[in-house]
């Protein structure tokens, strides 16, 4: 993210905080595609991330007013989402479900007949969403943001509220783990 | 440097800069294994890229509905979140412009009906009535929690809501290891009744009933937490809590108060399975004559 994005970002934010409500939509706007997408990478499930982004907006319309800066929007309201994900999965047990639909979804698409190149495309991804699906919770959650959100270390580190080193590590032991599973691929 | 403290990762994702940069790049110069480390880790981000985001949301459509969501008044379950809350101890009586609001006993009325004249009184009493309420949120009796975070999420300014929720945030987290295990005949295990119960009304009966029923068999002070907070939620204003109320009370094999559904005769969408349940239950039908039921029913409540 560019420091020019970020100030944009904070000026909105200004904005919205001197009354301004049109500065929120223009910020929902800005991130609902990221948003949706980092859900949905979450939870495997488009009723549920759009669920998800939705209810992470509406906490970050009430909190807004509150937020003081001290790490960009952008990681800010990343934080609210995976805070979500991680009270969803807690209250519901979800991360195993989620699995379970990950690989139904792989496995429907196998059956699926198809051309030999989409075959291996539909094969390859479901074979990488499991994977990305066994992943330990942080390493998955680093690996996310970096990898389809586009978040350099700092950005994650503010998100996931731990330290520079912490993200460095996970994303490494993520890659090692997924070059050895994914090996076949590569 | 070596191969071990090459730091790879960081260069591929451009969190180098300067010499740290010009200085991966001479080892990778001079050492086959690395280039070949540096090959495979950019495979695997092309792989791993290759996996479509799936089809967004239509824009327009997503930003009204969180417009709309935002504006809504936080709901029953949020205040049901809230009364989840330890705090502090004890409620005081204060007045304000000069006519005293003895917002402890507006409270425990609320508490037993809630009312719009309640409400309004105990809104008439200002911040110093939030303070009550919030203090009420550590009081030990279940029902005055629920009642006291109900009006506090009605009547609350965002940073009041947004500190509570904060407070709730925190003891879910510490509570959050025991609400997934089994629970067992703990005493503490009885302070997992209001997050069954919010988790019911939450549409997530299966587990919640589960954990309910055990409670009530291995707890003695979760019967009664149980009983009381199901009786509020029959007594919300909302339909729905209401709805998932009666679920419950048909549900589980507990016995309620029978004189709550009762009061649910006059629902215009519950009255019909409120009566239902009734006859079921005693094996007598006065149809929606309330005060029938409550002097049949006088002596088993």
């Amino acid at each position: 993210m560019s420091e020019g994005d970020a100030m944009v970002d904070a000026e909105l934010v200004l904005k919205f905080q001197g009354g301004e409500e049109s500065a929120f939509e223009t910020l929902v706007r800005k991130y609902m595609k990221d948003a949706y997408s980092f859900c949905l990478r979450l939870t495997h499930d488009a009723q549920e991330a759009e669920e998800l982004s939705q209810m992470g907006f509406v906490n970050a319309y009430r909190a807004l007013r509150g937020f003081r800066g001290e790490s960009s929007f952008k990681s800010w309201l990343y934080r609210i989402f995976i805070n979500q994900h991680r009270d969803r999965i807690r209250r519901t047990r979800r991360a195993e479900a989620r699995l379970v639909v990950v690989r139904a979804e792989a496995e429907r698409r196998q059956a699926m007949p198809l051309e030999e190149s989409s075959m291996h495309a539909t094969e390859l991804e479901g074979v990488v969403k499991i994977k990305i699906e066994g992943l330990p919770d942080r390493q998955r959650e680093v690996l996310t943001l970096h990898l389809y959100q586009g978040l350099d270390y700092r950005e994650i580190a503010a998100a996931l509220e731990c330290t520079y080193d912490d993200v460095k590590m996970n994303l490494s032991l993520a890659r090692k783990r997924l070059k050895e599973e994914l090996k076949g691929y590569l | 440097m070596n191969c071990a403290e090459l730091r790879l990762d960081e260069y591929l994702d451009g969190e180098l800069a300067g010499p740290d940069r010009a200085s991966v790049e001479g080892h990778l110069a001079s050492c086959a294994a690395c280039r070949s480390e540096l090959e495979r880790s950019r495979k695997l981000e092309s792989v791993l890229r290759s996996v479509p985001a799936g089809t967004v949301p239509d824009a327009d459509r997503f930003v009204n509905s969180v417009r709309s969501r935002a504006r809504r008044p936080l709901g029953f379950r949020w205040a049901i979140a809230a009364a989840l809350l330890a705090g502090i101890t004890g409620l005081v009586v204060f007045s304000l412009s000069g006519r005293p609001v003895d917002v402890r006993a507006e409270l425990a009325a609320y508490a037993d009906k809630p009312s719009a004249e309640g409400e309004n009184r105990i809104r008439s009493a200002g911040p110093a009535g939030l303070a009550v309420l919030e203090t009420a949120l550590g009081d030990g009796s279940v029902k005055l929690q629920f009642a006291a975070a109900s009006l506090l999420f009605k009547l609350a300014d965002g940073p009041t809501r947004d500190r509570v929720l904060a407070r709730f945030q925190q003891r879910k987290e510490a509570t959050a290891t025991w609400t997934l295990n089994e629970p067992g005949a703990d005493d503490s295990d009885d302070e997992l009744v209001p997050i069954a119960v919010s988790l019911a009304v939450d549409g997530q009966q299966r587990w919640a009933m589960g954990v309910l029923q055990k409670l009530h068999r291995l707890n003695r002070q979760a019967q009664h937490k149980i009983v009381d907070s199901v009786v509020t939620l029959l007594h919300s204003t909302d339909v729905d809590i209401q709805r998932h109320a009666l679920e419950i009370v048909k549900k589980l094999d507990i016995e309620f108060p029978l004189s709550a559904v009762v009061e649910l005769l006059d629902s215009p969408e519950l009255g019909t399975e409120a009566l239902r349940f009734l006859r079921q239950e005693t094996k007598k039908d006065f149809g929606k004559d309330k005060e029938a039921w409550l002097k049949a029913i006088g002596g088993s409540n």
